[in-house]
């Protein structure tokens, strides 16, 4: 049996009582609604019972992890389209001596490619560690001394739909939980006021839509909650959220009118976990609608920090980002835009130029934003797409780039990600791929070893997370992945 | 569903009662050649080895299941060896394949449950190096796993003898009873008349008793008054569908296919489906046929032959599954997966890739279904009746010859100008040459080809779409559709797909059904004429089939009491838990088979059982020593599920509408909100809605056995904050009996009636005629702006909103006042100074604001308008604008706490052409933006509530509403 069981608590969703009694031992008659109810805040101090009902019938309550992790939450960013790793963290020189001629290296992508595309972009070297990263992110090159770049990924296929799938729940075609509820449901959140795991996309959805943050098989409260960023109503980010109808101290009156209710219904009937789960719930709500109002609110910045983030609807759910992360959620994604926007088959010179004077600014500002606040050690922060792109140009194709000769196709052969904070050995490159920028060649590290690595930096062992579903133990990694022990600090 | 543990299930289930069956032990087939082993290693063997191979090993290698072809339970298997080669070099551990197996030293690394300890191995080892002795004999007897409980016959024994047999009111409760008094323990109360009545109308209804009918039964003191209520209860179309949407939960019904990249994404006639699952649990259509029907109602001959299609529908269970993008090894996984877990248990889509590493399931089994599948055809059918469906269908072919009779003459005239020898223009020769051979141009191009074809077609073509024209205006009434399916007209075997993977073949798999299920051990039928479906539903319902009725009276225990015989109901093999009575689990199969299936008679058996009845309450001494109720001594305590609870809610408002049965899919949480019962909610399956997720609504993705129970604060808001919650108690309360009174007492009394079936005691009635002294309308949460006209004294609110503006009346311009309206982004003011309009924000605090702006009065003609800043009646900033745009700025403006803050903007001298733009943006003195009057501009917030809606709201938030005892 693995040593972190999370059967029990799911388990606990049927059989509460059971386990209410087996940890009350003899307090069974001692239960009181009434001195819980008393206490302003007991959703931090209640009972001993109280809180363990609750547990066992939130799965969102916050957990340790079996094992010593540094991240305690992630900000994954998300470049939905595949950005090009030569033009941005894994630069080729190479490419320039091909300019124009056929490589030596002929890989089946989804389209035809023909000649090397030497990028339009030049790089430095960075920090004390010297990492080369284009001129397409000079805000996020400056930290590079706290990033490990893995220029060795590798997926499967140089489709979207799977790859998307693949790097979000570990699976390309069937539903599996995805990589935040896997996370939610090992630790639960740490702030109840919110939910634990929010997906961002301004104006829309990614390809795959929801799927990218399902929960599966998992229960449904683990699923991402999905966020417009363009929104600035409360009501429109979280469902429910404002009463529209009262005030607050009126709705405050009708609560306790609630509680009272229960407290009378409760004398009849003897302790009942699930009851008493549910009165806590109501107070949990109440204090929501505060605390969720305020934690989207990025009017409460100061000019300053809004001035270093940038304008716009990436820098503004970077924003957001942090915000959340400083209120104790779990796991942040955030996609650069509806669509698939990296998705650059042609004219990559402007697009990608563009796609990056969007998000440079802002990724920049939240490493050092989450560093000033003390916070990057404890937050593990992901950048990358599904998969890259070729090195070699993509040909014309009718219907498509017809006429232009200035982009790139998919590339699942090798591409590049990079992780700062929670742990990450900064200042790190990681694995190669050959002297084009094609195919992963030294180190290779696939998507499973990717996940094993990041719940490796939560605290988990990624063969021991697991949940019993349809007759088998589903992992996140299924029955891959290594962790990548040559990034953690 | 979930289970905590890994549990070897046939340990309890021999101990509980199986032991009637046998045992089998390891065979012993030693070759003659083979000198019997020593008694030292005769004992080491029986002592260190054979446990090792039982426990570990033979069951997927021995008697019951042989994956990858390999037996480990002698020593001749052993030898021989499986698919990869011989297991066993005896004397050389290092070449045997079995002891490189579990060193996990090469790519196979066994046994499956984790890797066997050092001393195993090293006892392993140490056998292979003496030459692997096996004794012919059993020196030792030594424990062996039994087989899997769930595979063995059903067997019907008779009811058992019990101290106290006056409680037992039928089988069920003798079963019960005997286990109860085994633990020394005593069944719980009776429970109260108003509780069972609760209880056995939500769980047959999903809906609650009325005021009336509770009053009636506690008052009905005649014998049999309570089985009256149920037979009432089975025989009222709510049953069917209540029971649907437990059945809908199995079968993943949806609305939707899933991801699709741009078809359109909505199944259109699922519905369809739903309603034969409500109709066939309606007229208690017998298990076995609601089973065919779902699997092969095409191959029945009545269908076939007669006039009835409605049972096509029933196809829609293989048919309204995720479409993957099209990918059909998915397809039919999806398929297989519904169909396996949903009528037998058992988790065959786990072989997809290997053989089943728990159950005995080769992988070749799972291809063999899936040729059966993928041997059908999917096909849209019209169901309705006849006299509907034939004028239709006669209609529609009538098109599509019409329609190909167009094209074929297009075709053959374009092949015709395509020919270099015949007259064409060069416009149409080139626009033939952008077309591929067998297509026809599109658009424009067409008209231009078609003016070349000769002249006697051209008549033909006006000819034919004039009849397409008529037949498209005629046509009938569109009869309704099953997602069907067919047999393909070339039904084909299998292959497995080694590893999953389609372009991996090996071995053939012939359409028949699992091993594990022909106990006979003698060859399987192929379904070689057909694609097998008729005959994989008959293998299923087949009395002989140890797993449907199991699997089935089940899943409707799990309806009645909470949780199942089996707690994992989807999984009946060895990941599964076993029963926790295998005895009353078989006793209700075979009664539920010889009933002839029917499905209402196992309701019936069930909820008029004393078992059934029992209190939910429990005593500290029983809850100790049944924590999770294994025993049944008492009633599971349930809280209303998604639809209950919508239901519920619509019942009390006087909202819930029952009239018809079936129907298409509605939105169930968009205003004005449907009537219809929950469980006929569109179920987008890609996206779900929030709401569905939040109430724990069971994953459209795959088969769903049981729902969560989680408790969230998002379940909370829903109740506190949302529309419909909001909506709902008002229309409880303007219901007559509550509005029609302004007593206080009466309306507690009579909402207590309405959601809780039942009267207020003095305590609930005292707290809620305190709660409701204050009955006015109540104050509604500020709006950031508020909106009206007059002038720096005088604030007259704007009453009225539409099309996104606020104006005076319903006409504008309004006949006295002109027009004065206010929108987002500017507006317009009345005719004179005292008319201006006003845009007020009410400071929160006391600080010093900022104040950004613009003024924009585009007009040429008249002079213009004037715009002022007033704070508390003195103007502290003032702009003129004529056929101009001018920024409106302020700085440091000082406010106090609860300050009006009016932006006022008056015509001047005349109203002519005063349209103006003016947006504002109040900043706090660090900058912070505290609101933008276009961007938080809002219509008028909803109508206010007054303490008797809160108090009918407050009634359905408690727990009595959502809980049942």
């Amino acid at each position: 049996m693995s040593d972190f069981d999370h059967h029990q608590y799911l388990e606990d969703l049927f059989l509460t009582r059971r386990d209410l009694l087996g940890r009350m031992g003899n307090g069974f008659a001692a239960l009181s609604l009434a001195g819980i109810l008393s206490t302003e805040s007991y959703g931090q101090q209640g009972s001993v019972i109280s809180q363990q009902a609750n547990r066992n019938l939130n799965p969102l309550l916050p957990k340790k992890a079996p094992l010593p992790g540094k991240a305690k939450r992630v900000i994954f960013l998300f470049m939905n389209g595949g950005p090009s790793q030569v033009d941005t963290f894994d630069p080729k020189p190479a490419l320039q001596k091909y300019a124009g001629q056929a490589i030596p290296l002929q890989l089946p992508t989804e389209r035809r490619t023909g000649a090397a595309l030497p990028s339009p972009f030049g790089c430095k070297k960075y920090g004390q560690s010297g990492i080369e990263v284009s001129d397409l992110f000079p805000h996020v090159a400056q930290h590079v001394d706290d990033m490990a770049v893995i220029r060795s990924m590798h997926a499967d296929v140089p489709n979207h739909e799977p790859s998307l799938l693949l790097m979000n729940c570990g699976e390309a075609r069937m539903i599996r939980p995805s990589m935040g509820s896997w996370v939610l449901y090992g630790l639960g959140t740490e702030n109840q006021n919110l939910p634990g795991y929010i997906a961002m996309c301004p104006g829309g959805f990614p390809i795959q839509e929801t799927q990218n943050w399902q929960s599966g098989f998992l229960p449904g409260v683990l699923a991402g909650t999905y966020i417009d960023p363009n929104q600035t109503d409360i009501e429109k980010i979280v469902e429910n959220i404002r009463n529209r109808y009262t005030l607050p101290e009126e709705q405050r009156a009708q609560l306790d009118l609630v509680q009272r209710l229960n407290q009378h219904y409760q004398k009849t009937r003897q302790a009942d976990a699930a009851m008493e789960a549910r009165v806590q719930s109501f107070e949990l709500a109440y204090r929501m609608q505060t605390e969720a109002t305020d934690a989207f609110d990025t009017n409460k910045e100061s000019v300053a920090t809004r001035e270093m983030y940038g304008p716009g609807n990436f820098a503004r759910q970077c924003l957001i980002a942090r915000r959340l992360a400083e209120r104790g959620v779990r796991f942040i994604q955030l996609y650069h835009g509806a669509g698939q926007p990296w998705d650059s088959h042609d004219d990559i010179a402007i697009q990608h130029k563009n796609l990056a004077q969007e998000s440079d600014k802002a990724i920049g500002a939240l490493l050092t934003d989450l560093k000033q606040r003390g916070m990057l050690e404890e937050t593990l922060v992901i950048w990358g797409g599904e998969f890259g792109r070729t090195p070699t140009v993509e040909l014309p194709t009718p219907g498509a780039n017809a006429g232009k000769m200035n982009g790139r196709d998919h590339n699942h052969y090798g591409f590049t990600y990079w992780l700062a904070g929670g742990g990450v050995k900064g200042g790190t490159v990681y694995g190669a791929t050959d002297e084009f920028g094609f195919k992963a060649e030294e180190n290779p590290v696939h998507v499973h070893d990717l996940h094993a690595t990041i719940l490796h930096l939560l605290g988990f062992d990624h063969t021991k997370l697991t949940y019993r579903h349809a007759g088998r133990d589903f992992r996140l990694t299924d029955v891959y992945g290594n962790v990548v022990h040559d990034i953690i600090a | 569903m979930t289970k905590r543990v890994f549990q070897s299930g046939w340990v309890s289930a021999a101990a509980l009662g199986f032991t009637g069956l046998s045992l089998t032990a390891i065979s012993s087939q030693n070759p003659v050649v083979v000198p019997e082993p020593t008694p030292e290693q005769a004992t080491f063997f029986e002592t260190k080895i054979r446990p090792v191979l039982a426990n570990k090993c033979t069951d997927c290698h021995g008697k019951n299941a042989q994956l990858g072809g390999l037996r480990l339970d002698s020593r001749a298997a052993l030898i021989k060896g499986g698919a990869i080669g011989p297991s066993l070099v005896p004397g050389d551990p290092d070449a045997s394949l079995l002891i490189k197996a579990v060193r996990h030293s090469g790519k196979l690394k066994m046994p499956q449950g984790g890797k066997l300890a050092a001393n195993e191995i090293a006892d392993l080892e140490a056998w292979v190096k003496m030459g692997a002795p096996w004794p012919s004999k059993s020196a030792v007897s030594t424990p062996t796993k039994a087989p899997l409980w769930s595979l063995q016959p059903v067997i019907k024994l008779k009811p058992p003898v019990t101290q106290k047999p006056g409680w037992v009111l039928n089988p069920i409760d003798a079963f019960v009873l005997a286990k109860l008094e085994a633990k020394k323990l005593a069944p719980a109360p009776m429970a109260d008349l108003r509780t069972l009545i609760r209880r056995v109308t939500y769980d047959l209804t999903g809906l609650p008793p009325t005021y009336g009918e509770v009053e009636a039964f506690v008052k009905d003191k005649s014998p049999g008054a309570y089985e009256r209520v149920v037979d009432s209860l089975l025989a009222s179309p709510r049953y069917g569908e209540r029971w649907a949407r437990q059945w809908l939960d199995v079968a993943r019904y949806a609305d939707t296919k899933g991801y699709v990249f741009e078809e359109d994404r909505n199944y259109p006639n699922a519905y369809t489906y739903r309603r034969w699952v409500i109709d066939a649990l309606n007229r208690n259509l017998p298990y076995d046929q609601f089973v065919t029907q779902q699997i092969a109602a095409d191959r029945l001959p009545t269908v076939q032959t007669g006039d009835e299609k409605t049972p096509l529908a029933a196809l829609g269970f293989l048919t309204v599954g995720r479409r993957f993008l099209n990918s059909v090894p998915d397809i039919m996984d999806d398929r297989i997966d519904v169909t396996m877990r949903g009528f037998q248990g058992l988790t065959v889509a786990c072989a997809r890739c290997h053989d089943h590493k728990f159950d005995p399931i080769p992988t070749q089994d799972y291809y063999s279904l899936y040729a059966v599948f993928n041997s059908s055809v999917e096909s849209t059918e019209p169901i309705s009746e006849p006299a509907i469906r034939s004028p239709w269908q006669i209609n529609f072919q009538r098109q599509q010859t019409t329609e190909m009779g167009i094209r074929e003459l297009q075709l053959k005239q374009i092949q015709r100008l395509r020919d270099p020898n015949v007259t064409a223009s060069a416009e149409v020769r080139q626009l033939l040459q952008s077309v591929r051979e067998g297509d026809i141009p599109r658009g424009d191009n067409l008209p231009k080809v078609e003016a070349s074809f000769t002249p006697a077609a051209r008549e033909e073509l006006t000819k034919l779409r004039a009849t397409l024209a008529d037949l498209k205006a005629n046509e009938p009434r569109k009869p309704e559709f099953a997602m069907a399916m067919s047999d393909s007209p070339n039904p084909s075997d299998g292959v497995v797909f080694k590893r999953g993977n389609p372009g991996n073949p090996g071995d053939p798999a012939p359409r028949r059904f699992l091993a594990a299920l022909n106990p006979t051990g003698k060859e399987r039928p192929h379904w070689s004429k057909t694609s097998g479906r008729l005959e994989l539903a008959q293998s299923i319902v087949s009395r002989d089939n140890p797993l449907t009725a199991r699997v089935f009276v089940n899943r409707v225990w799990l309806g009645h009491f909470g949780v199942g015989i089996v707690r994992t109901p989807s999984d009946f093999g060895r990941q599964g838990e076993p029963p926790t009575d295998p005895k009353l689990l078989d006793y209700l199969a075979s009664t539920f088979m010889e009933s002839g299936w029917s499905i209402k008679r196992l309701h019936r058996l069930m909820v008029t059982s004393a078992t059934y009845r029992q209190s939910s309450a429990v005593d500290a001494a029983k809850f100790t020593a049944d924590p999770d109720n294994q025993l049944w001594g008492r009633m599971n305590r349930r809280r209303l599920d998604l639809e209950q609870m919508r239901d519920s809610v619509m019942l009390a408002s006087g909202k819930l509408e029952t009239r018809e049965l079936g129907g298409r899919s509605v939105d169930l949480w968009a205003a004005p909100y449907s009537g219809k019962r929950a469980v006929y909610g569109f179920i987008e399956r890609q996206n779900l809605p929030g709401i569905f997720r939040t109430f724990d609504f069971a994953s459209p993705d795959s088969t769903s056995a049981q729902r969560f129970r989680t408790t969230v604060p998002q379940q909370a808001l829903f109740f506190m904050n949302s529309p419909f919650s909001v909506e709902q108690a008002r229309s409880m309360v303007s219901l007559p009996e509550i509005a029609g009174t302004s007593d206080g007492a009466q309306r507690v009394r009579r909402l207590y009636q309405r959601l809780y079936g039942r009267m207020p005691d003095a305590d609930e009635l005292a707290a809620g005629v305190a709660y409701l002294k204050t009955d006015r309308e109540l104050a509604a949460p500020g709006q950031a702006w508020k909106y009206g006209y007059g002038d720096e004294t005088n604030f007259n609110p704007l009453l009225t909103y539409a099309d996104n503006l606020y104006r005076v009346g319903s006409a504008y311009p309004d006949a006295k006042l002109g027009y004065i309206q206010l929108n987002a982004s500017g507006g317009h003011p009345g005719r004179d100074g005292k008319h201006a309009v006003i845009r007020r924000w009410t400071a929160p605090t006391a600080m010093t604001i900022q104040v950004s702006g613009k003024l924009t009065h585009p007009a040429e003609p008249g002079d213009g308008v004037r715009a002022r800043v007033v704070v508390r009646g003195k103007t502290v900033g003032e702009w003129s604008a004529h056929h101009q745009e001018i920024g409106t700025n302020l700085a440091l403006v000082p406010v106090a706490a609860g300050d009006s803050v009016d932006f006022i903007v008056d015509p001047g001298t005349g109203d002519n052409s005063d349209a103006f733009a003016w947006s504002v943006q109040i900043k706090g003195t660090d900058g912070r933006m505290l609101t933008d009057s276009s961007a938080n501009f809002a219509g008028p917030g909803p109508m206010p509530v007054t303490r008797l809606v809160l108090y009918a709201q407050a009634l359905m938030m408690a727990n009595e509403f959502m809980f049942v005892d």
